[in-house]
């Protein structure tokens, strides 16, 4: 009882550290998205002198910011589905089964992971233009699955080796097929693994650049990367109107989650086998 | 059954979304046109592809803006039309660019995106020789020197129009030169054992003497060592002028490197090793550094409230770098992607109107941009409204030593590694010796 006292104010402490390490950033670019182009460069942690809102016009003025967060949410959300699909079946089999090309597989997935973006944006260009893909958002989501497919693969992987393979017996004991051990018993046990994939592909494809740069040529299918770089340029960054852009494209998924954590922490912990 | 039917439907339901979404994210409305390469119109329009990277907050986007659209006002431009595509930043531009050569889908008008792709475009067969034009209107070939025109040919053929002379020099704030009790010299330091003198006085008055920076290209300081080398002996000249050096081991260059590793360790702010252009232009606006070496362009934002304080700008004077030095490169032109004669004809014509007599002088007006012509002689009124500017015109010409840039005339990796190496000859973890050493390697790997 005497060492969990000692050990509150302990964790307590890391607590705030960690909720520091998290909010810090995104407070300073709120803070700054009030200060003048002198006030962020003169002194970075000053508060602004006169706050107003001009920086959020100009982030209007400048880029077509709410195209390109809408485009950047449906293509991030689609991706999402589609990785997770494919890699939630492919590591489940992989995982479970021995089969005569599993460990070839194993290693064209991990190999694919070595791939520098460049080395295939030339022949990705020409089959897009090729297939009347180009600048469009399917096309975006296509590289997006795929790109996302091997590390959420090893994710999923090594979260599938953790889940005991007798609670399948035991559903296949009780009647249940393949297709159904998989749906109903073994997928609910690999959300928090699901969720891990689902966290990292949405932190790689919401800031993608080069692909959602060679890949499109107008405002329909281009994502919120692009559009911050409409505040940058050689002797002319406008460091206010960047920061007011990235408020006004992080706050509406900062919201969501606020409004919507009870659903997805309850998603998360929720199995299918009942304590 | 009930179950099963909601099954069937809720499937029927899922795929039908699936497709429909997919349907909706590759449709492409009507006007939506990459046809990089195609013919004129048969209505007599021509359309023509531009990749315009003067958007957003680029300091040229306003008068690209008016260049576009006044040129489609012309007797030659009335029945041209421009489908653009945007792309933010140089270095986003010039990444896509060079994607665009290998897969020889260039656009129809190349803008010059500050590196030099002249040659690799060349090679590539995609650009158009733009020679039998320039023959052609010999008016219009007398606009621009032998060194500009030669600075975009490839084996002998015009390949790109240039469109401006970059240049830099040194500002410096009249109140701190004041305040220190130092004299500014009319036109240059004499040498830089002066300019020396002057950072000891700068620093005894309290006074930070110089702006310099080491992050993204280390624009600042390469000025300076740009002009430490150029103006050392004709040897050094020589190499400044020389496109893609691979030997930096040279007692001109290493002599310029002692010296800026000085002066990055005593004359400079603290920020500067690792610091960004910006928080060093801050400086300058703010009167907390004495000199600061920059281009044309920089002088908008002495006016600029938003970034200098009121009245900033009539505290700002001008000198070429000791010694006379003053940095002088001809600009790599835009060029010609159009493989289809009539819209090469049009590409052509708009290049003419961008390098009017007229239009450089509402290049240098609007942005800073220096007239690529000799021929071009700068309104008295325009002197009058901007007497920075004038200034800036009048000074090129007392130049003993004109050299290129970094940016212009060295390798890519070598800019690169130039920055990444600046801050460890800053904090004396390397010897200037072994700094050059490192320059030379990074361009040997070429």
């Amino acid at each position: 009882m005497k060492s969990k006292k000692k050990r509150t104010p302990f964790i307590h402490f890391l607590m705030l550290v960690t909720v520091f390490i998290s909010l810090a950033p995104i407070t300073w670019v709120f803070i700054s998205s009030f200060k003048t182009y002198s006030e962020i460069n003169s002194s970075a942690l000053s508060l602004p002198a006169s706050p107003s809102f001009k920086n959020y016009a100009a982030a209007f003025k400048y880029a077509p910011i709410l195209k390109y967060f809408l485009n950047s949410a449906v293509i991030v959300g689609i991706s999402i589905f589609i990785t997770a699909a494919i890699v939630s079946m492919c590591a489940y089999v992989t995982s479970r089964f021995r089969f005569k090309l599993k460990p070839v597989i194993i290693a064209l997935i991990a190999a694919s992971l070595l791939l520098p973006a460049q080395s295939v944006s030339q022949p990705l260009f020409s089959i897009f233009t090729a297939l009347n893909i180009f600048d469009t958002k399917i096309g975006l989501i296509l590289v997006y699955s795929a790109m996302g497919i091997p590390m959420s693969f090893f994710v999923m992987f090594s979260y599938y080796m953790t889940i005991p393979a007798e609670i399948e017996e035991a559903a296949y004991i009780d009647g249940a097929g393949f297709f159904r051990t998989f749906a109903t018993v073994v997928l609910p046990l690999a959300k928090p693994g699901l969720a891990t994939t689902a966290i990292l592909q949405f932190i790689n494809i919401w800031n993608e650049f080069y692909f959602a740069l060679i890949l499109t040529s107008g405002d329909r299918a281009r994502t919120v990367p692009i559009a911050l770089n409409y505040y940058m340029s050689t002797f002319a960054n406008n460091y206010s109107a960047l920061f007011a852009a990235v408020i006004l494209t992080v706050a509406p998924t900062i919201l969501f989650f606020i409004t919507m954590q009870k659903q997805v922490i309850d998603s998360l912990t929720s199995g299918a086998v009942k304590g | 059954m009930r179950s099963k039917a909601i099954k069937k439907l809720t499937a029927l339901l899922l795929a039908g979304t699936t497709a429909a979404m997919a349907a909706g994210c590759s449709a492409k409305p009507e006007d939506a046109a990459t046809d990089f390469g195609g013919n004129g119109g048969g209505d007599g329009t021509v359309t023509l592809n531009v990749i315009n990277y003067h958007v957003g907050t680029d300091y040229a986007a306003d008068y690209y803006s008016y260049l576009f659209d006044s040129f489609t006002k012309t007797e030659e431009g009335k029945n041209v039309r421009f489908n653009f595509e945007e792309i933010p930043t140089t270095d986003a531009f010039n990444q896509k660019i060079k994607l665009l050569i290998s897969s020889g889908t260039l656009p129809d008008i190349v803008l010059n995106g500050g590196n030099n792709i002249i040659e690799i475009a060349a090679r590539s067969g995609k650009v158009a020789d733009l020679t039998p034009y320039f023959d052609a209107d010999p008016e219009w070939k007398a606009l621009f020197d032998e060194r500009s025109l030669e600075f975009n040919t490839v084996d002998g053929k015009i390949y790109g129009v240039p469109v401006s002379k970059e240049i830099s020099y040194v500002y410096y704030n009249k109140d701190l030169f004041k305040k220190a009790g130092i004299t500014p010299p009319e036109t240059a330091f004499e040498t830089w054992e002066e300019f020396f003198d002057a950072c000891e006085k700068f620093k005894a008055a309290g006074i930070t003497p110089l702006g310099m920076d080491t992050a993204d290209s280390g624009w600042l300081s390469n000025l300076w060592f740009s002009a430490l080398i150029a103006t050392q002996n004709a040897n050094g000249e020589k190499w400044m002028n020389t496109a893609y050096p691979t030997d930096y081991e040279t007692p001109e260059v290493i002599g310029a490197a002692k010296k800026l590793q000085k002066m990055l360790a005593e004359y400079t702010t603290a920020d500067a090793a690792g610091g960004k252009y910006d928080p060093m232009a801050t400086h300058f606006f703010n009167g907390e550094v004495a000199m600061f070496p920059n281009g044309p362009w920089m002088i908008p934002d002495f006016k600029n409230t938003e970034k200098a304080p009121e009245g900033f700008y009539d505290k700002v004077g001008i000198m070429l770098m000791p010694k006379y030095g003053m940095s002088l490169v001809p600009t790599p032109g835009d060029m010609v992607g159009a493989s289809d004669p009539t819209k090469i004809k049009a590409a052509v014509a708009f290049l003419k109107y961008e390098t009017t007599v007229e239009n450089q002088i509402k290049a240098l007006e609007m942005t800073g941009l220096q007239p690529v012509s000799p021929q071009v002689i700068v309104p008295a009124e325009l002197k009058a409204n901007d007497p920075l500017m004038a200034e800036v015109l009048d000074i090129g010409a007392k130049a003993k030593t004109t050299y290129g840039q970094n940016q212009a005339y060295w390798y890519q990796n070598v800019i690169d590694a130039f920055s990444v190496i600046l801050p460890d000859l800053a904090y004396y973890n390397i010897t200037p010796e072994e700094f050059c050493a490192k320059l030379s390697e990074a361009a040997r790997k070429n």
